[in-house]
């Protein structure tokens, strides 16, 4: 399966992944919780920098129309008031 | 106009102070965050504010909430939250409104539909999920703010059911996972133990919050008057959130989720009907009602509220210990652990052994239902005062009625009910057999 570099990009730090176009974008956040870039949590929000478009987690990358090189911004909405 | 108390205001391009001053909101949750936003709204003009919370002040909460004094504590939020923008609000004759009540259960959303544009301030998802698909049944907009630490996330949603809602931002997954840890609770202590978390939060990130959920609400005032100015963009289905450890603000921009089943409307049925009913009446009378104004084949559901959350009417249940039938007849929002043990095994203290069950009844018709439920009034069988309550026909050809509460409205929102002047035309007394 054909691979793209993508970034992301939370909290003021980036870091760059290398991975299949298949993954969901879920599984990609889960891959980068597990090495400690984004802390764990079960809410993420994704959007392409360029266009602020959010992405839907569940479908993978290539459904999210994500291009190689893209930078990825992740976010973790507040819930409290 | 120059001259006038919001003078400097005024002197922004565009900005017109008489879209404030008749213009109402919604505060919902009267914490950190709430605090923040009803001031503002006060101190810009705004001249309709309803706040609704159901807890009390706690010292905890003083550091956060610039209306709540140390003498304060133990008082009711959303009561000191309208005592506080009576003394300064910047307008003649404001409308400020409260009520203690739990949102998801007990705030009727014929209520909500007295408002503009609902500001969401609470502290857990269920509501802000609850109170997304009250917004786009009502079609208002709806702006949910919530904080975590030095950052905070704001979300813009129009009414429009086009539009994405705050359950579009998340996953079909994450939104039933979050809801049914509340759904499949048959005990309403569990609930409120799953609602109530000690969240690391501070005065700044609510202040900011606060500050930019009135910001977007004249935007969206605007915006409704003149759509074309750009400078007043509501920026709707943009979901902001604030990084304090780069100063950033990054945008997500959703669509509406496929999947997503909040996207109905009142006004999809034509819309609601106010009536001179009131929760205080009961099924009877209020059957009876309906049957006078649109005929006799048409019963009261609750379904429509079952849609997220568990507003059944419990009728029998087995005793959670040794499994003999007991009558409950109780909401099932209201059920309690207690409530499912048969006399001899509560008073003997004895533990739960069997999992929680009951007959849930969504329906209610004058043929089909029995006097004890006919005679108990709305309210017990779980609708809230000021509710939009369901009438169904048993001809399937037929759409559902949404039949507003308004007889409440007096008892709820006495100020805005005081200030419309066209609404003290009507009489709304309780509506009698």
């Amino acid at each position: 399966m054909e691979e793209i570099t993508i970034t992301l990009s939370y909290g003021g730090n980036e870091q760059e992944y290398i991975c299949p176009k298949n993954w969901t974008v879920a599984r990609v956040l889960s891959e980068s919780a597990a090495q400690g870039f984004l802390p764990s949590a079960t809410n993420y929000v994704v959007a392409k920098e360029k266009t602020e478009e959010a992405l839907i987690n569940s479908r993978t990358l290539e459904e999210n129309g994500v291009q190689d090189g893209e930078v990825l911004n992740v976010g973790i909405p507040g819930k409290a008031g | 106009m120059k001259g006038t108390i919001t003078d400097r205001q005024e002197r922004i391009p565009g900005f017109q102070q008489d879209l404030l001053n008749n213009a109402r909101i919604a505060i919902i949750g009267a914490g950190r965050t709430g605090n923040e936003v009803a001031k503002n709204a006060a101190l810009t003009g705004i001249g309709g504010i309803f706040s609704v919370d159901m807890d009390h002040v706690s010292d905890t909460n003083l550091p956060g909430t610039v209306l709540f004094t140390r003498a304060d504590v133990g008082s009711s939020k959303a009561m000191l939250v309208a005592e506080g923008l009576r003394k300064m609000h910047v307008g003649e004759h404001p409308s400020i409104d409260w009520i203690d009540a739990d949102v998801c259960y007990e705030l009727g959303e014929g209520l909500l539909n007295h408002y503009d544009i609902i500001i969401n301030c609470v502290d857990n998802l269920q509501t802000r999920l609850h109170l997304a698909r009250v917004s786009k049944l009502l079609g208002k907009p709806c702006i949910d703010t919530g904080i975590d630490g030095f950052d905070w996330t704001i979300f813009t949603s129009s009414g429009d059911t086009a539009e994405a809602c705050y359950a579009c931002t998340m996953t079909e997954e994450e939104e039933e996972a979050a809801l049914s840890r509340v759904r499949n609770s048959c005990d309403v202590t569990l609930r409120k133990a799953i609602n109530t978390g000690k969240a690391a939060t501070i005065i700044t990130s609510a202040s900011q919050v606060g500050a930019l959920a009135i910001d977007r609400a004249i935007k969206i005032l605007h915006h409704k008057k003149a759509p074309n100015l750009k400078e007043y963009d509501p920026l709707f289905d943009r979901m902001m959130i604030f990084t304090s450890s780069d100063m950033r603000i990054t945008k997500y921009k959703y669509s509406r989720r496929c999947t997503c089943t909040n996207h109905i409307s009142y006004a999809d049925f034509g819309g609601v009907i106010k009536t001179p009913l009131s929760a205080s009446n009961t099924v009877r009378e209020t059957l009876l009602w309906v049957k006078r104004q649109f005929g006799d084949d048409y019963y009261l559901s609750l379904l429509k509220d079952c849609a997220k959350l568990p507003h059944a009417f419990i009728t029998t249940a087995k005793c959670t210990c040794c499994g003999k039938p007991i009558d409950v007849f109780m909401p099932q929002f209201k059920v309690e652990e207690k409530d499912l043990l048969c006399k001899e095994c509560f008073e003997n203290g004895s533990d739960s052994q069997f999992p929680s069950s009951g007959i849930r009844m969504f329906d209610f018709s004058l043929e089909g239902t029995e006097d004890r439920i006919l005679n108990m009034t709305l309210q017990d069988i779980g609708i809230p005062l000021f509710h939009i309550v369901e009438i169904d026909s048993f001809d399937e050809t037929k759409n559902p009625l949404f039949l507003e509460l308004t007889g409440d409205m007096p008892k709820l929102l006495p100020e805005l009910y005081k200030n419309e002047s066209a609404m003290n035309e009507v009489q709304y007394e309780l509506v009698k057999q």
